[in-house]
């Protein structure tokens, strides 16, 4: 078990959204505002989590034929009963999601890999593995709501902070509004796949050109 | 004599190479090789089986623990919608309606004060666009709100703004939109959506007129 790999990994070089382009579907959609991004995120982070410890517990009495089904159900079922909770719990936040809460069950299936790591590591490695990855999946929708949020309507947090009524940075008639737009949803989203992308190519660049110069 | 024939009409046909086994790779244990093998079989399934019961029992646990608090969500939210487009002070009752209009979905009375229509015009523009208008007994439009829409956010979204939605309160007879020859301003960009708020406004104060 290598938690800094695992880490790293989920977080950065093989981040579901940014890197693996998995859950793109709620990525673009969900991401409005940074309160969207962020329960969005954290009900796939809790899914994501304890789906995957369960499976990785599960897996020794599982026969290999029902891996699949049995992950698939497991991770719907635990996203159904999220659901509920957040409609119940959370009701402006559900408001706010529709359609794209009950759509965290596919998310979470797709993007624990119907519990192929699950199965091959042991329950600690799983959970680790679950929680990086949604961090992972959490840190590019809050990036890409607040961006949305801020661009798109001149606010920041509204929902969340400053007892609801979040911080307005500059006046909403400044603001591109075209961003909040689903179309916006993917030119932000590209930008942050961009950057990620450029990030993760420029330490081998610098790595090689050390190499040069000590030569 | 009939066997016969099957036989001879059988072996016309060249036999089926056998489905090849995988030799090289040792079976997980337990397991057996062939899934119509009875016993296999019956374990997949029973094991499948108990995963879902178990799975079913823990959303049906959540949704019965969850229920009461969704509904009542969803009731605070629909009394907020009703005080605001006809403010009576709690305890509207909703009645059933037997008129003809289609695009009415409920019809919540308030005793003596008026009637708020729920009401899901034709021709939205895009999904379903559900509104509450107010009436009161004499027939007047006392407000207007959007409950649920697939609108464009900044094009017919705007409808649930104030600005458009003020225009209809003191209305007695049906709405048009301006360009019809009626005095709605349109929201510029969505008259389609206009066009529908309208009407859905038109069929309140039609269904009102049927029943005060």
């Amino acid at each position: 078990m290598n938690v800094g790999k695992q880490i790293e990994e989920g977080l950065l070089t093989k981040n579901p959204v940014a890197v693996q382009l998995l859950g793109l579907c709620t990525a673009l959609a969900v991401t409005t505002s940074l309160l969207n991004g962020l329960g969005m995120g954290l009900c796939v982070l809790v899914v994501l989590t304890l789906s995957n410890g369960l499976l990785s517990a599960l897996g020794p009495y599982l026969p290999e034929r029902i891996h699949m089904v049995s992950a698939v159900v497991v991770t719907a079922s635990l996203g159904g009963v999220a659901d509920l909770i957040v409609q119940a719990f959370f009701p402006d936040l559900a408001g706010n999601l529709g359609l794209f809460l009950p759509l965290m069950a596919v998310t979470c299936v797709l993007l624990s890999g119907a519990g192929v790591y699950a199965y091959e590591n042991g329950v600690a490695s799983a959970v680790l593995e679950g929680l990086c990855r949604g961090l992972g999946y959490t840190l590019v929708l809050v990036l890409v709501g607040v961006i949305r949020e801020l661009l798109g309507k001149g606010s920041f947090g509204e929902g969340l902070l400053n007892s609801g009524r979040g911080f307005q940075v500059f006046p909403a008639q400044f603001a591109a509004g075209g961003l909040v737009h689903p179309v916006g949803g993917f030119l932000v989203l590209a930008c942050v796949i961009a950057a990620v992308q450029g990030f993760l190519a420029r330490p081998k660049k610098a790595a090689r050109r050390k190499e040069t110069v000590r030569r | 004599m009939e066997k016969d024939e099957r036989k001879a009409e059988r072996s016309r046909f060249p036999k089926l190479p056998e489905f090849p086994r995988r030799q090289d790779e040792p079976l997980p244990p337990g397991e057996r090789a062939d899934i119509r093998n009875e016993k296999s079989f019956l374990r997949l399934t029973g094991i499948l089986c108990l995963l879902c019961a178990v799975c079913g029992l823990l959303l049906g646990l959540a949704n019965l623990l969850t229920e009461d608090r969704i509904a009542e969500n969803q009731g605070s939210r629909n009394m907020g919608v009703l005080e605001e487009v006809l403010p009576y002070g709690g305890n509207y009752q909703e009645i059933r309606y037997s008129g003809g209009d289609p695009t009415i979905e409920a019809v919540y009375e308030a005793p003596e004060a008026g009637w708020v229509f729920q009401v899901s015009p034709a021709g939205s523009f895009s999904g379903r666009l559900t509104l509450m208008v107010g009436v009161d007994v004499d027939g007047v439009v006392n407000g207007v709100a959007v409950t649920d829409s697939g609108e464009t956010e900044d094009l017919g979204l705007r409808a649930s703004e104030p600005e458009f939605r003020n225009q209809f309160t003191g209305k007695t007879a049906a709405v048009q939109l301006e360009a019809d020859g009626g005095d709605i301003a349109a929201i510029s960009g969505a008259t389609i959506t206009s066009q529908a708020v309208c009407a859905a406004v038109n069929s309140a104060l039609a269904a009102a007129a049927e029943l005060g």
